[in-house]
């Protein structure tokens, strides 16, 4: 029920849109977009594909909306078919490729870790690795997802998984310290 | 080393897992676009359950009345029709007209149809003063203002040519003639009134049934050679009966005119 002035509590919103109601379904358009749009953008560099993945996704939601079980967060089923959603894309452009990169696994220094980069500047950078890297990366060290969960969604071995999260872990420390002009210690 | 990839892995999870993207416009009008296919299903769903309900109540409706069990009539079948009893004679007249042997043998000038001939035509002669008093007394503005007797209306609609005469001559046996014509007559001008006189002599005359057909049977003997001529002129029509009844309307003496004529044939 849409209450003026008010924010849609999420169990009228889900059964506004279970109802077909148009109100309920732009409420949630307006909710969960932008929070998809950016999980779209980790995984799909392209803004216009990131879009149409989003858009996709919010589809797709309302449609398997009737088999959504209230046990669990609502945003976490969104997010889980907005992943999936982005994966089908780079699946059927088959920009799913995983480089075997000469990355040398350097150490990182605690100061590394702790600098004061936002978050757009993290996104490049984690849009800018390649493919392979940048989707283990996304589901293992973002998004929670295990190895095993990994390999499955990907269709490759659990050591792939690990030897790409692995190089995708050294790049980025290359990444970020060369932003911040501090030279790597050699290993 | 595992605490490094540890924090590493925590800078870019609290940095990117709730990041937001505000979407463009182009996405919100792509999602407009997707909703409104899916509305629109259901609605072409609505209106195809609509027609197709009206489609199965209409042919419903028409079978329904199709089987209902109405009343039977005895129709008869197409070839065995029988005509009511007054137009008996004249649908077989017709039938007998459209037969393809009647339209073989074309009727020739100067063949005689003796049945025509033959036939007698009382009807004619008679109808004479019923129908002109009718007309002197409603001849008001030019027109005749003829109105059929409620009788005749009744009677004479569903007979045929033979029994219309017989009725003619029944009603003319319970009628009598207008004893206020010979007043109308006297009114009237000089010429105009002696056609009327003539005709009231006639209806006078024919007043009676046995004088018709005496006069009638006088006719036939006084057919003259003229007539004959007229009616093989006319494709075998004897029309003398008529062309009399003109003559004698127009108050021209019958039997002069035809006797002389009929000397110069001879």
């Amino acid at each position: 029920m849409l209450r003026l002035g008010q924010p849609y509590r999420e169990e009228d919103l889900i059964h506004d849109c279970l109802k077909g109601k148009r109100s309920g379904q732009e409420a949630l358009y307006k909710k969960y977009s932008a929070k998809m749009l950016g999980i779209c953008l980790r995984y799909l560099p392209d803004r216009t594909e990131a879009e149409d993945a989003m858009v996709s996704a919010m589809v797709r939601i309302f449609a398997q909306l009737p088999t959504f079980r209230q046990e669990g967060s609502f945003e976490g089923w969104i997010r889980r078919i907005t992943v999936n959603e982005a994966l089908g894309v780079l699946r059927r452009k088959k920009k799913i490729y995983f480089e075997e990169m000469e990355v040398a696994d350097r150490q990182t220094s605690e100061r590394n870790a702790e600098t004061n980069l936002e978050a757009d500047e993290l996104l490049k950078m984690v849009q800018f690795l390649p493919t392979g890297y940048r989707t283990v990366f996304n589901l293992y060290a973002i998004e929670g997802y295990s190895h095993k969960e990994i390999a499955e969604m990907l269709g490759v071995t659990e050591s792939t998984s690990k030897s790409q999260l692995n190089r995708a872990r050294n790049l980025l420390k290359e990444m970020i310290a060369k932003y911040q002009g501090v030279s790597l210690p050699a290993l | 080393m595992e605490k490094g990839k540890d924090s590493l892995d925590d800078l870019f999870r609290a940095k990117l897992h709730d990041w937001e993207a505000a979407p463009s416009d182009q996405a919100l009008a792509k999602f407009r676009a997707h909703l409104g296919q899916q509305t629109d299903r259901p609605r072409w769903g609505i209106y195809l359950r609509f027609a197709a309900v009206l489609f199965l109540s209409l042919t419903g409706g028409w079978l329904a009345w199709q089987v209902a069990p109405t009343q039977p009539q005895a129709v008869p079948p197409v070839g065995q029709v029988t005509p009511a009893p007054g137009l008996a004679p004249a649908l077989s007249d017709k039938a007998a007209l459209a037969h393809p042997s009647d339209f073989s043998k074309p009727v020739q000038p100067n063949e005689v149809q003796q049945h025509l001939v033959s036939e007698e035509q009382p009807a004619l002669a008679v109808n004479i003063p019923n129908s002109t008093a009718p007309l002197i007394q409603g001849q008001s503005d030019g027109k005749p203002n003829v109105t059929k007797p409620a009788d005749e209306t009744k009677a004479g609609d569903n007979l045929t040519k033979a029994e219309t005469g017989t009725v003619m001559e029944k009603r003319l046996d319970n009628e009598k003639p207008d004893p206020d014509l010979p007043k109308l007559a006297t009114l009237a001008a000089p010429e105009q009134a002696e056609k009327i006189q003539i005709i009231i002599k006639m209806g006078t005359e024919a007043s009676s049934k046995d004088e018709i057909r005496e006069e009638q049977e006088q006719r036939k003997k006084s057919r003259t050679g003229m007539g004959k001529f007229l009616a093989r002129i006319n494709g075998g029509e004897d029309t003398s009966e008529s062309q009399k009844v003109e003559i004698e309307l127009m108050g021209v003496s019958k039997d002069s005119l035809f006797k002389k004529k009929d000397k110069k044939n001879r």
